[in-house]
């Protein structure tokens, strides 16, 4: 078991009358990167601002090594918890050179200046801003910005990393090598980390574990394999990834956590689950388009269902058919640059074993 | 941003200004209300309550000449309302939306009236335009010119308001079409409309809430001045409301509870009328700002450049070149007393006297002393009091803080003559010995100026994005570390400006002070009205030019102080 690093024990969280944050319960394993990952206004921010101490729960405890910071009667201010934190907005001062912003938590600590020009040097190597320190603040781009915010949150080796959405505002090339170079970070620090996004992509790359948030509340935490190939609701299968959802019922229990289930088209397969799946109960289908693929038609392959293409859009890497499965449209992902099938073409669906699962219907 | 354990210090901080802003600003007014329902005059804050009477609204009411006093005040604040929204609207737009001439210029020159005190103003056109005496009219009768001018017509006096309170809707209005996206008239190019139907159609109507908002103010501004009617309308018998309040005051015994039911009358326009104004501008956000910066294609005016061009300058003419002009002229010479062209043009007259008794006299230099002192107190009282104040409505969630901005915002709708007159009652004989200091005027200025200051502060403020000061807080600095290295220096240019308003404004202001001075707290501009009305025209001239040239060095200062290395070209991060 190893070392809880951060635990939140039944937090609550209301502005007036509307509830942010209701119940939620999460720890931190010591070196884990954490993300939580849900849609704007589902308290994931908010729950991060408690941590940090920027918010006040209105209920519930939050200790950080140990130490309880936030419980009904004790507050520990933000300055005192050890915490560094990388904003979305990057918060660099613009009234300060790049390393007067990152040799500040030094400064307000004390410490003299030539360890301060040192330490800031070291973490603006870390990364990769050498020699940048003298520049005014205001002179760097967006992607720069962002670094320097990162040292300055590295400098003073906090207990824990925080980051809001601190990749939104910059361009997907720079967000994807951000990224890279952040979990590689991450990984060399072996700096436990929370990060919040809206981004699913960014999620699945850098998590240990996703802790999904829908209106306040936790939904599920797993591995990021474990949310795509298991997910428990149907928010988080369509968050996760852009699924196929087929309403459907369940015909028969074949074998513990596997079940028979028919589509309201009239397709039938066998599906996961880890609900009470009694025939007659009323499911979501979620097949990723992903684990799909179309074969020659007439292949006499197992899990194959013959369709007919409806249409295509090529998408560089791939190509994304909707085809006409028992006459209703769904989605197969052909990676690859073949020239697309025509519409109208007959085809072979086939669907990976094992990977059709079932939630509760909405 | 939570203020963590010093919640309750915050509560403390926030009923403590409340308290003291409550004392400074609603307590006087509260007073003279009382004033104006009361028989005697209230000594020490103790009220006669057996003399409870509306006899002074009803005395006041059936004086003869109130009709004319009314329909003068509101007349003339009308027509210089109108006259200024005219200026000054067509100037912003050839400043910013054409491709006239020295637009760079005119952008510069058109807020400059702005730092020419009203009494300078008034001064000066009775300098110029007096129908015996005045310089143009010497002038005009020497070209033979068939008609003269003449400044103590109800004309006169709406042509000097108009002038010198157009720049407030030149402000407005620029600002306006600055950040108006200007793809918006673009569209409206594409979709086949000429010049003058995009000015009319899309443009006019965008710009119409500040128009409408900027206009508001400045017809409450003029409703209240003192200054000009009281330089310009005694000449001609014509009678404005705050001239009558200072005449009532001045009568033997003092009218006090009449004075006080007109200016219950006078508050009570302009408070409906700020409130007007606030609802306007409370639309404003209609106006599509993109944000963008990008920079649009300027209407070309083709062969009406160079006429518009000329109007615009000639603005810049009546505003700060004659009567300066004109300043100069009578502060440099030996004898007032001229009427041709050749006396005016006597080289023998020439002179520095005048000036030597500005710098020499030491009841002159006593006043230029004390009103310095005044308005650096002001200043420095003013920054810090209305920097906590602006700090906890803007960044705070305090309890309370709406009801700290709703005080702060009040002297907008307070005229200043009221706010003197409040002072007088709430403080003449209350045994604290503020009364006959320069204290009391001073607290009477740091009331008065409180949504300047609070607004140019607040400005800055909020344009500071929240996470600047809360990654300070996560980097381990306390509330008042971040406070000293983040939110003050990244705030200066609102807190420098919020200085250059209170020094400016206190230094200039006139009527507030006309009820709260005695013999040995006489101020700069107090000592020049009463040399006026001595007719010591010379030294007043010299007087004049002395106080516009401390305003202009004190504002070209406090700008080279606002740019400093991190605002130019790099905007703070914004908030959104």
């Amino acid at each position: 078991m190893p070392t809880v690093k951060c635990a939140l024990q039944g937090l609550q969280k209301s502005y007036g009358p509307r509830e942010v944050v209701s119940d939620l319960s999460l720890s931190v394993a010591e070196g884990e990167f954490v993300v939580i990952l849900g849609p704007s206004g589902c308290g994931k921010t908010t729950t991060l601002r408690m941590i940090a101490g920027l918010e006040r729960p209105d209920r519930g405890t939050i200790a950080i090594d140990g130490a309880i910071v936030s419980a009904p009667g004790r507050f520990v201010r933000p300055e005192h918890r050890a915490i560094g934190m990388v904003f979305q907005s990057y918060a660099i001062w613009p009234h300060m050179t790049v390393s007067e912003n990152v040799a500040y938590p030094l400064r307000v600590r004390g410490i003299r200046l030539r360890e301060r020009r040192e330490r800031a040097e070291r973490v603006l190597d870390l990364v990769g801003l050498s020699n940048e320190g003298p520049r005014p603040a205001t002179a760097l781009s967006g992607g720069q910005m962002q670094r320097v915010a990162l040292a300055r949150a590295l400098v003073s080796d906090p207990a824990l990393l925080l980051f809001d959405e601190p990749l939104s505002n910059l361009d997907l090339k720079l967000r994807e090598r951000l990224r890279t170079e952040l979990k590689a970070l991450q990984r060399r620090t072996g700096l436990t980390s929370v990060y919040v996004t809206h981004d699913q992509a960014e999620a699945v790359e850098l998590a240990d574990r996703i802790v999904v948030m829908q209106a306040g509340r936790i939904v599920q935490i797993g591995r990021p394999q474990d949310l795509y190939r298991e997910p428990r609701t149907r928010f988080v299968a369509e968050f996760i990834a852009a699924a196929n959802i087929l309403p459907a019922i369940v015909l028969a229990a074949t074998a513990p956590g596997v079940a028979i289930v028919r589509t309201a088209a009239g397709f039938e397969t066998e599906a996961r689950h880890d609900i009470a799946a009694s025939p007659g109960v009323p499911v979501d289908l979620v097949i990723h388009p992903e684990d799909c693929t179309l074969l020659a038609p007439g292949a006499p392959a197992q899990h194959c269902h013959a369709v007919e293409v409806l249409g295509s859009r090529f998408q560089g890497t791939g190509t994304r058919y909707t085809v006409a499965l028992h006459g209703a449209p769904f989605d197969v992902l052909v990676l690859g640059t073949d020239e697309p099938l025509a519409p109208g073409t007959p085809a072979s669906l086939r669907i990976a074993p094992g990977r059709a699962r079932i939630v509760p219907a909405t | 941003m939570t203020l963590g354990r010093s919640l309750p210090l915050g509560a403390i901080a926030v009923s403590a200004l409340l308290l003291l802003l409550s004392v400074l600003i609603v307590l006087p007014v509260g007073v003279l209300l009382l004033g104006s329902v009361l028989s005697e005059a209230p000594r020490a804050l103790r009220f006669d309550w057996s003399g409870l009477t509306l006899a002074n609204y009803r005395d006041v009411l059936a004086a003869t000449g109130f009709a004319p006093l009314l329909a003068a005040t509101l007349g003339a604040a009308l027509a210089g309302t109108v006259g200024a929204a005219l200026i000054g609207a067509s100037l912003a737009w050839l400043a910013v939306r054409t491709d006239i001439p020295g637009r760079r210029v005119l952008d510069l020159v058109a807020v400059m009236p702005l730092f020419v005190p009203p009494l300078v103003g008034a001064f000066a056109w009775d300098i110029l335009a007096s129908p015996r005496s005045g310089i143009l009219n010497i002038v005009l009768r020497a070209i033979g010119a068939p008609f003269t001018l003449n400044i103590y017509t109800f004309g006169g006096i709406a042509f000097t308001y108009a002038i010198y309170y157009a720049p407030y809707i030149y402000l407005f209005v620029s600002a306006a079409l600055r950040n108006m996206d200007a793809t918006l008239e673009e569209a409206a190019f594409m979709s086949g409309a000429g010049r003058a139907k995009v000015l009319l159609h899309i443009t006019l109507p965008l710009v119409a809430p500040a128009l409408l908002s900027s206009s508001l103010l400045v017809f409450v501004l003029l409703i209240e001045l003192f200054a000009i009617p009281a330089v310009l309308g005694e000449p001609g018998n014509l009678h404005f409301m705050a001239v009558r309040i200072w005449d009532l005051i001045g009568f033997t015994p003092p009218r006090v509870n009449q004075a006080s039911a007109l200016g219950a009358m006078m508050l009570v326009m302009t408070v409906v009328l700020v409130m007007l104004q606030h609802k306007v501008a409370s639309r404003r956000n209609v106006v599509t700002v993109a944000g963008k910066g990008q920079r649009v294609r300027p209407v070309a005016l083709g062969g009406l450049r160079w006429p518009l061009a000329a109007l615009g300058f000639g603005y810049l003419l009546l505003v700060v070149v004659l009567p300066t002009v004109a300043l100069l002229f009578i502060a440099l010479r030996r004898n007032i007393f001229f009427s041709t062209i050749g006396a005016i043009l006597d080289p023998t007259q020439l002179s520095f006297a005048q000036f030597g008794i500005a710098f020499g006299d030491p009841v002159v230099v006593g006043t230029l002393w004390n009103s310095l002192a005044v308005s650096s107190v002001t200043m420095a009282g003013g920054t810090v009091l209305y920097f906590l104040v602006a700090y906890i409505v803007h960044r705070t969630r305090l309890p309370g803080r709406r009801a700290l901005d709703l005080v702060t915002v009040l002297p907008v709708a307070i005229p200043g003559i009221i706010i003197g007159l409040g002072y007088l009652w709430s403080w003449i004989s209350l045994p604290i010995g503020l009364y006959g200091t320069l204290w009391i005027i001073i607290l009477a200025y740091v009331s008065q100026f409180a949504p300047q200051a609070t607004r140019a502060i607040a400005g800055s403020l909020v344009q500071i994005h929240p996470e600047l000061e809360e990654s300070s807080r996560l980097c381990g600095a306390g509330f008042l570390t971040t406070l000293r290295l983040i939110v003050v220096p990244l705030a200066r240019p609102g807190i420098v400006s919020a200085m250059i308003l209170l020094f400016v404004l206190s230094f200039r202001e006139l009527a507030t002070a006309l009820f709260l001075y005695t013999s040995g707290t006489q101020l700069f501009s107090l000592a020049m009205f009463d040399f006026w009305q001595r007719g010591s025209t010379g030294l007043v001239a010299a007087m004049a030019l002395v106080q516009s040239l401390i305003l202009l060095v004190f504002v070209l200062l406090g700008q080279a102080l606002r740019r400093d290395r991190m605002t130019d070209g790099n905007p703070v991060p914004t908030a959104g």
